[in-house]
């Protein structure tokens, strides 16, 4: 099932790297080696041919193939979407390549393998094979040929002057031939090493480099892109020897410091930060070469490979859930004083006792660290000192610094010797290039504060611009924008709030969608639910054009409909199963099309439908109009612009400049973008036109869209549009509204961003190319002049659908296009069943097909009573979470355990601050807000206890402040990369073949603090609430009676590390947090005296002994810890201990049914130990793409008693709530559960449903191409749209097969079908999930035993068996009976 | 009944809860200096029985919001929730109304 390429390659390399450490050992041992090589004489020059090792060389060496092993070994388990074998191939030709190139003994031998390797890196960004990758590869492949053309140039210019190009001789050969000669050769190695190390000019390539899989960039990162650093080690003497070419290298540098630092600083995604850093790093590595310190500049090749590969693999974890924990003070300027001269002291010292080489290093070297140290203490220094240690920080700060220097100081002393000769300037140069290099550094820092303050706003815009593609889709205007056309006439409150409402309306075709610091699965088509699910697809699909709906049906290999099931579901309409099966696609990998029809018909079909829909489908915008016509990029470059805008205008965690505070997304970017826009576009005129436009965004809308001239019945198609060309901002602006009252994410800011670009750069193309001015009858008249048909496409499309239709049903050609009155009723019948009609025959057939089981089962318990004969030992209260089911079955396997099934925040919705959090975090389902808030306190008599555990973690903290501060501030990472690369080496490499002991070896994984849950602050939980709450939580699951002496409270929460979805594993229903608070806070309130006596009266006894404790299910490691242990009293230890010892066993059990049942998680383990070690290695490795399944494969909803389902195998598939109705007579605690936990799990199964039927639309993608952007979502690659919905391996497995299969959401409830009826009618949101088809429901009733199902019109019909279509019912996994 | 009374415009939108959110945004980016939203309400009308609040959903429900504005600022709120009428379902009553403090609804309500 894996493929076992990479295991081979990872092999190989192990080898490797076994082989270049001997080989290192060797070489430091013994000195420089040539292997068996061949002498080359030719063209008057001569040149070695063969392998050359000295111990710079075998370092590099070392660094390529160690990194290399790395990124195999990462890729094993987070490349799947990508073919193994292809990765495995082209890594280990780069390996190869590079290899060669650091071990050549001579130029040529060099010459080709830098070509090669880049070819090799060229391969390897296109590993993924998208559309994207493709076009990123090629204009790498294109800057880094033009780099290598200098560099073959080199090649031909030494070979005339020098007479021999080995290594060994270029000391000797560079001292006969001339100044002249010697700078031009070294010039050109120059500009190619800057080439290849995306120096400035030739930056631009890095950046498009994240196109390619997270373990590609750091095989990049790590060990190509320091191909500057590797020329000027390897050929030092030729540089040493030119100091023209030397003060080159700085001044190329010093600015590719400062611009790519300040295109750093305002990049918004990480791995854009992170690019852009690597330039400034080379930049900075280029100044060391060319200052004349060679062995700095080795010691910062090797330390940033390791460093910034290890900073990309571990690139998932910039989105930081949960409630902050202690904030970041800012030092203030005391604070850096002293930092600044501890960090002086230190250096002094080191320089006094003798810091080696010469002058210059130490200077430059001891300098860094100065800068390096002073930021990494400011923090420190300036941290709150009532919790956490900061004076032993301090000391630890110090230490480690000292000891990094002292390690450098030993390494310059290693390479001394093979980095000769060393390099004198005269004292005038020395002190210009020294106020030159300390004048850019200050000059940066000075940018930097007054860009982070908000001023500098033509900086900020074009570096924010520089994450935009290198000029590759200008519109290419060659023309000026003119002000709108309209006079400005204020705009009136009746059309701008006319507008608003159309806004509203279009945005519908777009859901808000959760933050990933807080995941909740919610419905794309949320917004829609009004409407019948075919509809709101046609809806959606014509809004987003890129909507394919075939994997709403089998897709190839899956169990194919039969006739009779798609029979039984088109009904009246079977005359039309032909038609079906005529457009089925049975391999959505192939491009197979259904087979093509006639020309004939299709011409025939053309006719028909000019007659009968002579309306052309959809509208298109101005923008997409004057595309087709002028063949420019109009939309393609404003949806880019756009989304840069949004994502530098949510974001508050990645970049370091921020936009215009407090201001809606129009008058940001009205204030942020426009500087500088007229030469970036190439629309000279945009920025005052833009400016002419009014300030609100409603107004802007309604001035726009009359611009264009669209008509008033078009507008909202034309809207909704233009927002499905950005659908995820879309999504996250929506969000803001609904869940943070952001007024300035109102759909209309965004809709005015891009109908400003729209109307105003085609209005322009229109001018001067079509002769007319950019407004839609114009525009559509110019096309019609052009004989250009607009909407031809969609007629094309149309026409096909029909053609295949009717060919289908026998109808020929003439008849087609005759029509006469029966004809064309034969034709509205077809063009009714389009894309989306059909989608939702299969998909409702496949759905009838597996849940006739189920529903068979549940009818065949009907006669069950409601509670189990004998009394319980120990009560179990689980999530509804489909995952519950696995570990509820095999806990009551183990005998004496009853359990229910009840909403993961049990009925108690509050805001929740940790002990030690500076805010706090809700606690709930996001249908509520809480209005009570429960802090965390120290347990009895463990004050100390828990203020050493906050102490720990406000260390932790603080050393992430102090992280934080040295990545982020201008100057400090340049030092901090070649002293902490080797540890982070180490890091990287345990990682990633020991997971599990790497990981419970880091810091701050969450500590167990000896603590109680407060109820009692201000904002806490009063004895009323508390009683109305307990009260309501125990009727809702129905446990009012016989206790017993142990109720478990067991929330659930996930643990996963390095995956920005890690809160999509989390409980739902607490707002995408764990579940161990609300667990804790009932059992609180549960155990409370003065609750019970209250509940006493009012009919719910609760037994003096029985006790509530809270539980954790930890999903991903099947394991449960009891919360709180140590505060259960004695009494109950012993059941305590039995309770624990089931949970063992259960959980093993569980673990191992989780690899037997779901495929591709690796090989299976033996028994439940194994399994159980095999999660804990999944949980903690950081490559691990799929450490769960998580709600994979959610079918049904079931609320009933727990007996009714217990004797049946649900296989994880079922949320599963506890109710009994015959003590809920009046339908109040049925009312609660339709209302609130079914609509949770409607929400969950339609994000499952929609990501696995249309993954590209409406999911996010390969994990392994995401770019975490703002800390809250991801891109797929360098730009674009924001990411929604679950990621292909959420719901693919490894082979490209469906583990969820779209299927919507059956509700089983036993209770009278005349009571859930009369409740489903009251509540508009009930009524429209089963109207419309997003959920079916059916009533088992508790008396007669009847399934009954509620049909869409609204009636009911009784459920018979055998009712599917007669086909015999098939023994799906789902539903066997469980061995009692 | 205008003893020191100035006469204002008052407007009762019933949406559903997940509309309130427009509805609010409108009326106040037209100039109303604030509102009053009333949920869980229950009723009877064109979509048939509304149940009034539910336990663990504040979304699922109906809202009514309140607002009283200047006769000169009504045209905006009006014509915005006359087209959001024409694909969501509410009802909206517009009254007069007195007000004795006149000067809270005629401050500029976006400064």
């Amino acid at each position: 099932m894996v493929d076992s390429s990479l295991r081979g390659v990872i092999r190989l390399l192990t080898l490797l790297l076994a082989g270049a450490v001997a080989a290192v050992a060797w070489v430091f041992a013994d000195g420089p080696r040539v292997t068996p090589s061949v002498r080359v004489d030719a063209l008057g020059t001569s040149a070695t041919i063969g392998l050359g090792i000295d111990r710079v060389s075998v370092l590099l060496l070392l660094l390529v193939v160690f990194l290399a092993l790395v990124a195999a070994g990462f890729g094993e388990r987070q490349l799947d979407l990508v073919p193994a074998r292809r990765f495995a191939a082209r890594l280990l030709g780069c390996v190869a390549a590079l290899a060669v190139t650091v071990t050549a003994p001579s130029l040529p031998v060099l010459a080709v393998g830098w070509t090669a390797s880049a070819l090799a890196v060229v391969a390897l960004v296109d590993v993924a094979g998208t559309p994207a990758s493709r076009s990123a590869a090629g204009l790498v492949r294109r800057r880094l040929l033009v780099g290598d053309a200098f560099l073959w140039a080199g090649l031909v210019a030494a070979a005339a002057v020098f007479t021999d190009l080995d290594r060994a001789a270029v000391g000797r050969v560079v001292a006969d031939a001339s100044d002249g000669a010697v700078l031009v050769v070294a010039a050109l190695l120059v500009v190619a090493g800057a080439a290849r190390s995306a120096l400035v000019p030739f930056h631009r390539w890095l950046p498009e480099t994240t196109a390619a899989p997270t373990p590609v960039s750091a095989q990049l990162h790590g060990g190509f892109v320091n191909g500057l650093g590797v020329l000027g080690v390897l050929w030092w003497p030729l540089f040493a020897a030119s100091a023209p070419a030397r003060v080159g290298l700085i001044a190329v540098g010093v600015v590719t410091a400062l611009v790519t630092t300040a295109q750093m600083r305002a990049r918004a995604d990480i791995k854009g930060r992170l690019v852009s850093s690597t330039s400034a790093q080379m930049g900075y590595m280029a100044i060391e070469l060319g200052v004349g310190v060679p062995g700095a500049a080795l010691l910062h090749l090797l330390g940033h490979g390791c460093y910034k590969a290890t900073l990309f693999l571990g690139s998932g974890s910039a989105v930081r859930p949960g409630a902050r924990a202690h904030a970041h003070r800012t030092p203030g300027p005391v604070a850096w004083a002293f930092a600044a001269l501890l960090a002086l002291a230190l250096v002094s010292a080191a320089a006094a006792l003798g810091f080696p080489a010469s002058g210059l290093a130490a200077v430059v070297l001891l300098g860094a660290a100065w800068v390096t140290v002073t930021a990494a203490l400011a923090p420190v220094l300036g941290s709150d000192r009532t919790a956490g240690h900061p004076a032993v920080l301090t000391v630890g700060v110090l230490a480690l610094a000292a000891l990094a220097l002292a390690l450098i100081a030993g390494f310059e002393d290693v390479v001394a010797a093979s980095l000769e000769p060393g390099v004198t300037w005269s004292t005038g140069v020395a002190i210009t290039l020294g106020a030159l290099i300390v004048g850019a550094a200050l000059l940066g820092v000075v940018l930097d504060r007054a860009a982070r303050r908000g001023g500098l706003p033509r900086l900020h815009a074009w570096a924010r611009r520089a994450a935009l593609p290198p000029r590759l889709d200008r519109p290419g205007l060659g023309s000026s924008v003119e002000p709108l056309s309209r006079p400005t006439a204020p705009v009136s409150p009746g059309e701008r709030a006319e507008t608003r409402a159309r806004v509203e309306e279009a945005a519908r075709v777009v859901a808000p969608t959760y933050p990933l610091t807080a995941f909740v699965a919610s419905n794309p088509l949320a917004r829609l639910e009004s409407l019948p699910v075919e509809e709101a697809l046609r809806r959606v699909g014509a809004a987003r054009g890129d909507l394919d709906l075939t994997g709403f049906g089998p897709l190839h290999g899956e169990e194919p409909c039969t006739d009779a099931a798609l029979r039984a579901v088109l009904g009246e309409r079977f005359a039309l199963l032909p038609v079906l099966r005529a457009h089925e696609n049975t391999d959505p990998r192939s491009d197979a099309r259904p087979e093509v029809p006639d020309p004939v018909m299709v011409d025939a079909a053309r006719v028909a439908l000019a007659r009968v829909r002579p309306e052309p489908p959809g509208v298109a915008t101005v923008g997409e109009l004057v595309d087709r016509a002028c063949g420019t990029a109009v939309i393609d470059r404003t949806t880019n612009e756009t989304a840069l805008w949004c994502a530098a205008w949510a974001d508050a965690e990645i970049s370091a400049w921020p936009l215009p505070a407090g201001a809606g997304l129009w008058a940001a970017w009205r204030a942020a973008a426009l500087p500088g826009s007229d030469r970036a576009l190439g629309a000279p005129g945009f920025a005052a036109a833009v400016a002419a436009l009014p300030a609100r965004a409603d107004e802007a809308v309604a001035v726009l869209l009359d611009a264009m001239a669209i008509p008033a019945a078009d507008q909202v198609d034309v809207l909704a549009r233009s927002l499905g060309r950005l659908p995820g901002w879309a999504a996250h602006l929506g969000w803001r509204v609904a869940q943070r009252h952001d007024d300035g994410a109102q759909p209309a800011e965004l809709l005015a961003v891009l109908l400003a670009y729209e109307a105003l750069l085609a209005d322009a193309v229109a001018r001067r190319w079509l002769g007319c001015p950019g407004q839609l009858p114009a525009v559509r008249g110019a096309l019609g002049a052009r004989g250009i048909d607009a909407a031809a496409d969609a007629r094309s499309a149309a026409a096909l659908d029909l053609a295949v239709g009717a060919a289908a049903l026998g109808i020929d050609a003439d008849h087609l296009a005759a029509g006469g009155v029966e004809g064309d009723a034969r034709i509205e019948e077809l063009l009714a069943f389009d894309a989306a009609a059909r989608a939702m025959v299969w998909a409702r057939a496949a759905e009838e097909r597996d849940r006739t089981p189920l529903l068979h089962s549940v009818v065949a318990q009907a006669g069950t009573p409601t509670r189990p004969r004998t009394r319980a030992e120990v009560q179990v209260v689980c999530c509804i979470d489909v995952r519950s089911e696995r570990l509820r079955r095999n806990l009551e396997a183990t005998g004496g355990v009853e359990t229910f099934g009840f909403a993961g925040f049990f009925g108690v919705p509050f805001h929740y601050v940790p002990a030690g959090a500076s805010d706090g975090i809700d606690q709930c389902p996001v249908l509520v807000s809480p209005r009570n808030t429960v802090g965390e306190s120290a347990a009895a008599g463990a004050d100390r206890a828990l203020a050493a555990v906050l102490g720990r973690r406000a260390d932790g903290a603080t050393i992430r402040g102090s992280g934080h501060a040295v990545e982020t501030e201008p100057l400090a990472p340049f030092a901090l990369a070649e002293s902490l690369g080797a540890f982070m080496a180490v890091g990287a490499a345990a990682r990633t073949f020991a997971p599990a002991t790497a990981t419970a070896l880091l810091p701050g994984r969450r500590d167990a603090a000896p603590s109680r849950v407060d109820l009692d602050g201000t904002a806490g939980f009063t004895l009323d609430e508390r009683t109305y709450l307990a009260e309501a939580a125990l009727r809702t699951f129905g446990l009012t009676r016989d206790f017993a002496p142990l109720v478990l409270l067991c929330g659930h929460d996930a643990s996963t590390v390095n995956n920005p979805y890690g809160t999509a594993y989390r409980c739902g229903a607490c707002g995408g947090q764990g579940g161990a608070p609300n667990a804790r806070v009932l059992a609180a309130i549960a155990n409370d005296d003065a609750v019970r006596a209250r509940l006493a009266e009012r009919g719910i006894p609760i037994p003096a002994d029985t006790r509530f404790v809270a539980a954790l299910h930890d999903t991903t490691l099947d394991r449960v810890t009891i919360i709180d242990r140590d505060a259960v009293p004695d009494a109950w230890s012993d059941v305590l201990a039995t309770t624990e010892r089931r949970l063992a066993v259960a959980t093993e059990a569980t673990a191992h049914e989780r690899w037997i049942r779901r495929p591709g998680l690796e090989r299976v383990p033996r028994d439940g130990r194994a399994a159980l070690r095999a999660a804990a290695r999944r949980s903690a490795d950081w490559a691990q793409v799929r450490p769960e399944w998580g709600l994979a494969g959610n079918l049904a909803f079931v609320a009933a008693p727990r007996t009714l389902t217990a004797p049946l195998d649900l296989d994880g598939r079922v949320f599963l709530h506890s109710y009994e109705w015959e003590h809920d007579r009046e339908g109040a605690a049925l009312e609660v559960i339709l209302t609130a936990p079914l609509v949770v799990a409607e929400w969950i199964n339609t994000q499952y449903w929609c990501s696995a039927a249309a993954p590209e639309a409406f999911g996010a993608g390969d994990k392994a191409l995401h770019n975490v952007v703002g800390g809250f979502g991801v891109l797929t690659g360098p730009r674009g749209d924001l990411r929604v919905g679950l990621p292909r391996q959420g719901v693919f497995a490894a082979d490209g097969t469906r583990v969820h299969q779209p299927r919507r959401l059956l509700a089983v409830v036993r209770a009278p079908r005349a009571l859930v009826d009369a409740i489903v009618q009251r509540t508009p949101v009930l009524t429209q999930f089963v109207d419309h088809g997003w959920l079916d429901l059916a009533t088992l009733d508790p008396e007669t035993g009847v399934l009954e199902r509620r049909t869409t019109a609204g009636g009911w019909e009784a459920w018979a068996a055998g009712a599917a279509g007669g086909e015999d019912v098939p023994t799906a996994p789902l539903l066997t009976e469980v061995p009692t | 009944m205008n003893d020191g009374l100035a006469p204002m415009v008052k407007i009762e939108v019933v949406v559903n809860a997940s509309d309130t959110a427009f509805v609010e945004a409108l009326v106040r980016a037209e100039g109303a200096t604030g509102f009053t939203a009333v949920e869980g309400l229950t009723g009877f009308g064109h979509g048939g029985r509304h149940q009034g609040r539910l336990v663990f959903n504040e979304t699922g429900g109906q809202s009514l919001v309140i607002t009283v504005l200047p006769e000169d600022r009504l045209d905006g709120v009006v014509a915005g929730l006359r087209a959001f009428f024409e694909t969501h379902p509410g009802v909206m009553f517009v009254s007069q109304t007195w007000v004795s403090r006149p000067e809270y609804f005629t401050r500029d309500a976006n400064p």
